[in-house]
């Protein structure tokens, strides 16, 4: 849910790095064990400034979160079921499904190329979200793949 | 002590936190509910939907939830550092790998990356499925996405902003 806030900061307004280093992030932060938005916002950290900037970006992913349930917790919970709120919420959610979407739609335009990349992605889908595999098993197998890819003797 | 076992517990829950939220869910429920017995499963829910609806992903929110039930402010310190402590270990020595392997061997640190990136756009791609389904239930829902969707990628308004005044849309056609 953070991923467009993320990008949109900074990819396109601070210009820190390009899409492709933040994709390359992402993947990082996708394929490894620990929470995605924590894991993007440190390897972005790091990448900016260092050990100062990977702790400075954890402190920004996560503090927010954390003063907001905690205010929440000792004084809002009640107010959680109102129809407003809740209203609100019917609105702002799908655009969350449809802003997702956007950044994976702008990435897929700069970066995917070519027939392997679009097979990739549709079989990897449809695994995904009809058959219900486990995305670890698919995070696997994808590092599996690029490693051989990687390694695989110049002809 | 109470202290380290909310440690040991988000700090397992940090660890297999991998490929989405949704995903780590049920090592949640398991740890939470059926090991600990910190919440009810009904409590559980509640606390996702809100862990959902509030900014920051649904771990961190769930960590500071539940750590404040259990043991009030320290609690949800303890939680919350537990969660992403895991995170800090092992990204830090990813990074400095991925740095190392891009000076030695670019060409196939980017051919590496560059076979992946479909399947992790993919994960991602799962992630707005999921929402979706959750989230879009009628037209008025769906138009929101698709309005949402174009705005992302062929304008510069800032997300929080579409997110508000999507939100504002729920209120005048769900609750006026």
């Amino acid at each position: 849910m953070m991923l467009p806030l993320i990008r949109q900061e900074i990819v396109v307004r601070k210009s820190w790095m390009t899409d492709e280093r933040f994709l390359q992030f992402l993947t990082i932060a996708q394929t490894s064990p620990g929470i995605m938005a924590v894991n993007l916002s440190l390897a972005i950290g790091w990448e900016v400034n260092g050990f100062s900037g990977a702790l400075s970006g954890l402190l920004g992913a996560v503090l927010p979160s954390f003063f907001s349930i905690l205010f929440i917790a000792m004084l809002f919970l009640k107010y959680f079921r109102s129809p407003l709120l809740r209203a609100f919420f019917s609105g702002a959610i799908p655009a969350v499904s449809g802003a997702i979407g956007g950044v994976v739609f702008v990435l897929g335009k700069k970066v995917l190329k070519g027939y392997y990349h679009f097979f990739a992605l549709l079989v990897s889908a449809i695994f995904l979200v009809f058959w219900h595999v486990n995305p670890v098993t698919i995070i696997i197998l994808g590092i599996l793949i690029s490693a051989l890819t990687a390694y695989r003797r110049e002809p | 002590m109470i202290y380290w076992q909310l440690f040991i517990s988000f700090f397992k829950i940090g660890v297999f936190a991998i490929g989405g939220g949704y995903a780590t869910l049920p090592l949640i429920e398991k740890e939470i509910i059926y090991g600990h017995h910190w919440l009810s499963l009904q409590e559980f829910y509640q606390i996702v939907t809100i862990a959902n609806m509030t900014p920051g992903p649904v771990g961190i929110n769930t960590a500071t939830f539940v750590g404040y039930q259990v043991q009030g402010l320290p609690g949800s310190i303890v939680a919350t550092a537990a969660v992403v402590l895991p995170s800090l270990i092992i990204v830090s020595l990813l990074y400095y790998l991925f740095k190392k392997y891009m000076e030695k061997g670019e060409e196939r640190a980017k051919r590496f990356f560059n076979t992946l990136n479909p399947i992790v756009l993919a994960l991602i791609l799962t992630a707005a499925i999921s929402v979706a389904k959750g989230g879009i239930f009628d037209f008025k829902t769906f138009l929101i996405a698709i309005i949402s969707f174009a705005l992302t990628v062929y304008t510069k308004i800032n997300v929080l902003y579409i997110l508000l005044a999507s939100g504002i849309a729920g209120v005048v056609m769900y609750y006026l």
